[in-house]
């Protein structure tokens, strides 16, 4: 238990106003995007720098009391909740870009930057941080390299995993530790591999070495509108197997497509069923003969039309929609679970058949925006959470969901990770020894389990 | 006969209903539209500052459902973290979900209110500027009679040596040193109730002249009146309207707002007017939520939609009207600034800049963040000063680092903020004036 003594001891760390205990401020901590469990934390705790953290941590190991390093809260899968009271270790005011090498192609950030503020900070010198999620206008680098996150853009550039060269990381018992360094280092073990994707349970990244790279020279945005979700389905795996490796590849279903005109008024071709939003990059000569061979793929899987991007404005705007798909559920239901199951390109057709039937039994809307082009889908299950019944359900249809994409030779997760959610799900893609060694891997960093325990595997 | 009377009962409990409902809670479904996504949270100017989610907008919404649940209790904590919110309505343009935040905020307000322990000085000087003064015509012009006597004669001098208002207010110390040089309240006259254009009359259009503005920035006023006379506008500038009520909503005093409304529908309605143009965005902003204010309020709910549907701010008016472009040249670099109310409240954007950009000469700059809060938010500037500071800190910031000779906006508040702040020279205009400017070939 948290006592007024340890309180005041992290409050001569981080000075007192940034120390929180009173409980109608407690109360907003107490979820994240996943707002189906709620957790409430003793006090949270908003360090500015490594050495505030690494004090923090000391006091709290200590002390055997659990903390949860927490970013923006966008999370989907619930990773941040206080699951066992303690402390959460909000790294908000962590959000400085210490370096930027433009000659190396790195730079050096806190935790608490945003991600979208990194390229919008280097892209006058011509340079890009690729890994775009989708909630990149808010999410924190910290969170996403957590979370090993993904976003549209993965299909040609990779996940988050792919950009990171290093990571300095304060560990459960308050010690400083930087794996990974500016240039890559094949040598040892990849601790920084082992960092990325981890979900906080096994320390606080403090600090993160990222790889930048160049804007590429010129882009060609495409949306495809199907009257029928297979035709789009086919018409991505059809692309790929061609060789084309578009930078996305994306579908928006029609209840999505609603939500969305709603929300922005893009003015989406009336009674599609699916559009596809495609793009390429690169080097601008030889584009345009890519393009037509996508827009040939398309009329030959029957879409209806194929519009392009004229310029970057309309370029930007698609983008927005895009992204703020999740976002913008609420015009159309007040709660929504999506998870992140991903399937074999091939077997996204029958996948969202069976999505669709889904939402039949258990009499639930279900939207689908998703990576098509890494079958990494997003089926949102929308239900309204004072009615403990629909709750219930739309529960069990995500289930469902998930176990389908598994015994289709997928898996739970793309790119929000386990969390909370999905960890009673990680017996269906590994078996007990898998798990074992997984836990003996935590239990050598963090023996007590006081680093955001009751996630992933626990 | 009877049918009819059945109905018009019914239609009173209804509202009647509606009226228990507003004054007891805060709308439930309205908080039931944020879906917890958190992609408003880096529009937020005090989440920005100050990185907590109690003061983000998801973080204030989720406070409000807990209040809402009776999980929690009103506390200063609460108050604090409702409080400081600018009302910007930032967070409304970012939500993909349309929540509508500041009718929730508002609400909060209103609820919250009578739980809060005001001192006895405060409570009396709240109701003596919101129910005394605001509301009477008269009693604003004296009162600036009173602030140009102060400023002219050098008894702002005195009182700023001796610190005489440090001793009674602190607040009061901070909203003194804010108080820009204030033109002869009786240049108002200026402006005559009828104002015919020289040339062919295309609009009747009626001009809501803000209180504020009126008599800290007549000159403003002058050239909104010019620049409509100049497009073919009839000019009506009733002298029974009243303030539009913003000060009040935004105050949480929602009873003196509506019957401020009414007394506006009343004396515009009358005019067969095409259009009612102002030129505060935190005005025009009010006036076209008037059905809203008034939507349990059976005989001028309808009144409400007509006198709304007419308004608009002057920039999206001669937007619309396609401004007459016989402009000369003002060469001057300046940077825009968007109001709160003008781009998250009526997501007026383009329509100014488009205006400007027809200026032969003029250089516009685009400043980065320049949607975001400078800290004004009508007399939030007062009540907060150190957040206000801290954003008029990141806006000068913003617009001095782009070399620009003058920022421009399209709010009253806005500019008395920026006033403050300006540095090296820094001109400060509403885009009306530059306008004017322009018809008027004048050289600065
Ligand atoms: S207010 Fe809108 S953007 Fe913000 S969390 Fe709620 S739904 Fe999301
Ligand atoms: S109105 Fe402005 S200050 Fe208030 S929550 Fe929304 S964005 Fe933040």
């Amino acid at each position: 238990m948290l006592n007024n003594k340890i309180i005041k001891k992290l409050e001569s760390v981080v000075g007192r106003e940034y120390v929180i205990t009173d409980d109608n401020e407690l109360i907003v901590y107490e979820c994240d995007g996943f707002t189906k469990e709620k957790h409430k934390p003793e006090a949270v705790v908003f360090p500015a720098d490594t050495e505030e953290v690494s004090e923090a941590v000391k006091i709290l190991y200590n002390e055997k009391i659990p903390f949860t390093a927490r970013g923006a809260g966008t999370g989907l899968s619930g990773g941040c909740l206080a699951v066992y009271g303690g402390v959460i270790i909000c790294l908000t005011r962590m959000n400085k870009i210490i370096d930027i090498d433009f000659w190396n192609r790195t730079a050096v950030v806190e935790p608490g930057v945003i991600n979208l503020l990194i390229s919008e900070k280097i892209s006058k010198n011509g340079y890009l941080f690729a890994p775009d999620p989708s909630s990149q206008q808010v999410s924190t680098i910290g969170g996403n390299v957590a979370a090993n996150a993904g976003g549209p853009h993965t299909l040609k550039y990779g996940s988050t995993i792919n950009h990171i060269l290093g990571v300095e990381v304060v560990l459960p018992d308050g010690t400083i530790e930087q794996f990974g360094g500016k240039i890559e280092d094949t040598n040892g073990f990849d601790i920084t591999g082992l960092m990325i994707g981890s979900e906080g349970t096994l320390g606080i990244i403090t600090k993160i070495i990222i790889k930048i790279i160049h804007l590429p020279e010129g882009y060609e945005t495409f949306l495809a509108v199907f009257e029928t979700m297979d035709d789009a389905t086919s018409t991505c795996s059809e692309i790929i197997s061609s060789g084309i490796i578009p930078t996305a590849m994306e579908i928006i279903d029609d209840v999505m497509i609603n939500a969305l005109e709603k929300a922005f008024k893009f003015e989406f071709p009336k009674n599609a069923k699916a559009v596809v939003v495609i793009e390429i990059d690169g080097i601008k000569k030889g584009m345009a003969r890519i393009g037509e061979k996508i827009t040939n793929i398309c009329t030959a899987n029957n879409a209806r039309e194929v519009k392009t991007a004229k310029n970057d404005e309309e370029r930007d705007l698609l983008w927005l929609v895009r992204k703020n798909a999740f976002g913008a559920i609420g015009r159309i239901a007040t709660n929504y679970f999506t998870n992140d199951a991903t399937v074999p390109r091939t077997k996204l057709p029958e996948m969202l058949k069976f999505i669709n039937e889904i939402g039949i039994k258990y009499s639930l809307t279900i939207a689908n925006t998703f990576h098509a082009g890494d079958g990494n889908l997003h089926p949102a299950v929308m239900y309204d959470e004072t009615d403990t019944d629909q709750v219930e359900r739309a529960f069990r249809a995500s289930e469902e969901i998930m176990k389908k994409c598994v015994e289709s030779g997928g898996t739970i997760s793309g790119e929000h990770g386990i969390g909370f959610y999905k960890k009673g799900f990680m017996h269906w893609i590994f078996s007990e020894e898998d798990l074992k060694f997984m836990k003996n891997i935590k239990k050598i960093f963090d023996p007590d389990r006081l680093c955001n325990p009751g996630k992933i595997i626990e | 006969m009877v049918g009819q009377t059945f109905l018009s009962d019914q239609v009173k409990v209804l509202s009647e209903n509606q009226k228990i409902m507003n004054k007891g809670e805060i709308n439930y479904d309205l908080i039931l539209g944020c879906i917890h996504c958190g992609l408003c949270l880096n529009n937020c100017p005090t989440y920005i500052e100050l990185g907590l989610e109690m003061d983000s907008p998801r973080g204030r919404i989720y406070l409000m459902r807990a209040l809402s649940e009776n999980r929690i209790n009103p506390s200063e904590s609460l108050f604090r973290h409702i409080d400081l919110c600018l009302e910007c309505r930032a967070c409304e343009t970012a939500c993909p979900s349309g929540v509508k935040y500041a009718r929730l905020i508002e609400e909060t307000r209103e609820i919250l209110e009578p739980q809060k322990k005001y001192g006895s000085f405060k409570k009396f000087l709240k109701s003596l500027v919101y129910e005394k003064i605001i509301p009477s015509q008269k009693r604003l012009l004296a009162l600036f009679w009173f602030l140009w006597f102060y400023k002219k004669f050098g008894i702002q001098w005195i009182v700023r040596k001796l610190k005489i208002l440090k001793l009674i207010s602190k607040r009061l110390y901070e909203a003194e040193i804010l108080l820009p040089d204030i033109p002869r309240p009786s240049k108002r006259k200026l402006i005559r109730e009828l104002m015919k254009p020289t040339r062919k009359r295309r609009y009747r259009v009626g001009f809501f002249k803000g209180c504020i503005m009126e008599f800290m920035f007549i000159d403003i006023n002058i050239a909104t009146v010019n620049v409509l006379l100049k497009n073919g506008c009839e000019v009506i500038t009733p002298e029974n309207q009243v303030c539009c009520g913003a000060l009040h909503i935004h105050g949480a005093k929602t009873n003196i707002a509506k019957e401020l409304a009414k007394k506006n529908i009343e004396t515009f309605e009358k005019l067969n007017l095409d259009a009612i143009v102002a030129n505060t965005a935190g005005c025009s902003v009010v006036l076209k939520e008037y059905p809203e204010l008034l939507k349990d309020e059976i005989d001028y709910y309808v009144r409400a939609e007509i006198f709304s549907s007419k308004v608009k701010d002057i920039s999206e008016f001669l937007y619309e009207i396609q401004i007459n472009d016989k402009f000369s040249e003002v060469s001057m670099r300046v940077a825009y600034h968007d109001s709160c109310h003008l781009a998250h409240g009526q997501g007026i954007i383009k329509e100014p800049r488009e205006l400007l950009k027809m200026i032969p000469g003029l250089e516009l700059i685009e400043i980065s963040e320049s949607d975001l809060c400078c800290g004004s938010a009508g007399i939030y500037n007062i009540i907060h000063p150190e957040m206000a500071k801290r954003l008029l800190k990141r806006k000068m910031d913003n617009i001095h680092s782009t070399g620009a000779e003058a920022v421009v906006c399209g709010n009253t508040g806005c500019i008395i903020q920026l006033l403050k702040g300006a540095q090296n020279n820094l001109k400060v205009f509403h885009t009306v004036e530059l306008i004017d400017m322009a018809y008027k070939n004048n050289k600065i």
